[in-house]
């Protein structure tokens, strides 16, 4: 019965404008500069791989949108009255609208694998000067899905606790885009590892630029930085995000009745986002590493 | 009819409901039958919340209530309820962006109507009766009031319930959907059982078998129609002039002053209609 359900609500999902836009516009943003074959011209030593993933978030965005459409698309308390009496009860349906939170994590899947693999086409990205040539990881596309699944469910416990449309595209921007755009808000600690975003890339100052592989010349700081990749940081990130994710819909199913089951939801949804937190603190700027280099494409 | 035909669909007993402080209903007891079952009643009766118990959308806190053989305080057994009703209510609500079809087919799928090829059938079968299968294609959000009622209708009767429950499903029908409204529900009375809600008197004379007149919460009368018109019997009066004594009265067209309750001097005992039945019931202290 329940299986109905979310296939019904995934299919929608599947032509939902907003997904669609997100896809679109993410394919325009990230795809056509590596049509060339090469690796495009950068203006900052590390800004290529740094907007791989910036260009991801249209995805964001239109995943969070999309669930905040989907909750709010009409009715109100008339709504609830009209399926009152039937056998899948709200809790049932929230659920159903989780689940098909899948389709949009399959959008950013695909798109992100295609943009990799474009990436490997052209021989990969440089990185810090002089320049060492990097590829994405398998932990990037983990990361993008993730972030997907977070938005969608984000916008719909939004969409929800405030059912305002203009209040609930105004968090989607800011939980998507403006921790981005705006990096500074939140570089500082623990908000660093708090964020939707991630920077695949942390920078450690160095005294001796011309021993370290790869640095680059932080004008802010004035100091000669070393480039270090965060893999860890950005996976331990994916998982605080899965974390935040369940721990979402267990509040939506909340939100929508006395569900038996969200125990379960809640104590692995807290375990991950506590844990993906806390891990990343020792990962970061490559201290500590439990990854390797398995993840390499 | 043989017996079968007019099963007990529900039956309550001494059903009541609060809120907050204030009592809603009190003590209702009531049989529900296969076929039409009016409710009549001023607003504030108590007819919604009625429904809304009957559909188990809300929750009676005093009483004993069993619908299709099922108790609706227990869990399992509203879940076998709710397979087995349809429920229209008084202000519905949709998912305003959706097509009539792709609503219809969520709500078909909160039915359990879950077989892909039935539901489509199902769904057709429905919007066929309410006259809506040529806009099945049409966004919610564009349609009239009155064909946003028809959508409303055709989800209640989704499954063929054995229990229709209709809150004022005749408000805002044109008169040809009104009669077309009236074959509906007969057509599904012939087997299973309807309750619904109305303020016109005309609806319960056309399709009821059952009156069941609530004021203020409780039933001030349960019976036929027939039975209805006869409680009237004796308080309804004709004049020449307004009789200030009178519960309630009226000019009516033909110049005539017609009085339900106690008649003005000289006046004549009229024969009473359903409304008037109706009006003695209600407007007596
Ligand atoms: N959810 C509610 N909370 C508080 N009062 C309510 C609620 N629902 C109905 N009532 C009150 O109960 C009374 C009966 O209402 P209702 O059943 O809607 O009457 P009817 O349908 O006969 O007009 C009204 O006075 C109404 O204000
Ligand atoms: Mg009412």
């Amino acid at each position: 019965m329940m299986r109905g359900l979310a296939w019904a609500e995934a299919r929608r999902l599947t032509y939902h404008p907003a997904v669609l836009a997100g896809f679109v516009a993410a394919a325009f943003l990230s795809l056509p500069r590596w049509f060339g074959g090469q690796s495009p011209p950068e203006q900052w030593l590390t800004q290529t791989y740094e907007q791989l993933t910036l260009f991801w978030a249209p995805l964001h965005l239109g995943a969070f949108v999309a669930g905040a459409m989907v909750a709010l698309r009409g009715g109100g308390e008339r709504i609830d009255e009209m399926f009152a009496a039937r056998p899948v009860d709200a809790v049932q349906r929230t659920r159903a609208l989780f689940l098909a939170g899948i389709v949009p994590m399959g959008y950013t899947a695909a798109l992100v694998v295609v943009n990799v693999l474009l990436v490997v086409a052209a021989g990969g990205m440089p990185l810090g000067s002089p320049a060492v040539i990097v590829y994405p990881t398998v932990v990037d596309v983990i990361y993008a899905v993730s972030l997907t699944g977070a938005a969608y469910a984000g916008g719909i416990v939004v969409a929800r606790t405030v059912p305002s449309p203009v209040f609930t595209f105004l968090s989607g921007l800011a939980a998507t885009w403006i921790f981005f755009g705006l990096y500074w808000i939140s570089g500082w600690f623990p908000a660093y590892f708090l964020t939707p975003y991630v920077s695949p890339l942390s920078g450690v100052v160095t005294d001796n630029p011309t021993g370290a592989p790869v640095v680059y010349f932080d004008v802010h700081l004035a100091e000669w930085l070393e480039v270090v990749r965060d893999t860890d940081v950005v996976f331990w990130r994916a998982v605080y995000l899965c974390g935040v994710t369940l721990l979402l819909t267990a509040y939506g199913l909340r939100q929508s009745g006395r569900p038996a089951r969200t125990r379960g939801l809640w104590l692995i949804g807290a375990f991950l986002a506590l844990g993906g937190f806390l891990l990343q603190i020792p990962a970061y700027s490559g201290t500590w590493s439990l990854l390797g280099s398995w993840w390499d494409f | 009819m043989n017996a079968t035909d007019t099963a007990v669909v529900a039956r309550l007993a001494g059903v009541g409901k609060r809120f907050g402080r204030r009592a809603v209903l009190h003590g209702i007891d009531l049989t529900v039958r296969t076929g039409v079952t009016g409710l009549l009643g001023p607003n504030g009766a108590g007819k919604t919340t009625l429904l809304r118990i009957l559909a188990t959308a809300l929750r009676p806190d005093a009483g004993e209530l069993t619908v299709l053989g099922d108790d609706v305080l227990d869990p399992d057994g509203r879940y076998r309820i709710r397979q087995r009703i349809g429920y229209l209510p008084q202000q519905p609500g949709f998912h305003e962006w959706d097509t009539v079809y792709d609503f219809v087919n969520h709500v078909a799928l909160l039915q359990e109507i879950n077989d892909s090829r039935r539901r489509q059938s199902e769904i057709l079968r429905v919007l066929d009766i309410m006259n809506m299968a040529d806009c099945m294609h049409q966004h919610l959000r564009w349609l009239s009031g009155g064909q946003r009622h028809r959508v409303a209708l055709a989800q209640a009767l989704l499954g063929d319930p054995q229990l229709l429950l209709l809150d004022e499903p005749t408000v805002g029908l044109d008169p040809y959907e009104r009669l077309r409204f009236r074959q509906v529900v007969s057509e599904v009375a012939r087997k299973n059982a309807v309750v619904l809600s109305t303020h016109s008197t005309d609806d319960v004379a056309a399709l009821c078998d059952e009156v069941v007149v609530l004021r203020l919460g409780r039933t001030a009368f349960t019976g036929c129609p027939a039975a209805m018109i006869a409680a009237a019997d004796g308080h309804v009066w004709l004049s020449d002039a307004p009789g200030p004594r009178a519960a309630t009265w009226w000019r009516a067209a033909d110049g005539h002053y017609r009085h339900i309750g106690d008649p003005p001097p000289g006046a004549d005992l009229a024969a009473p209609t359903l409304e008037d039945g109706y009006l003695h019931l209600v407007s007596r202290s």
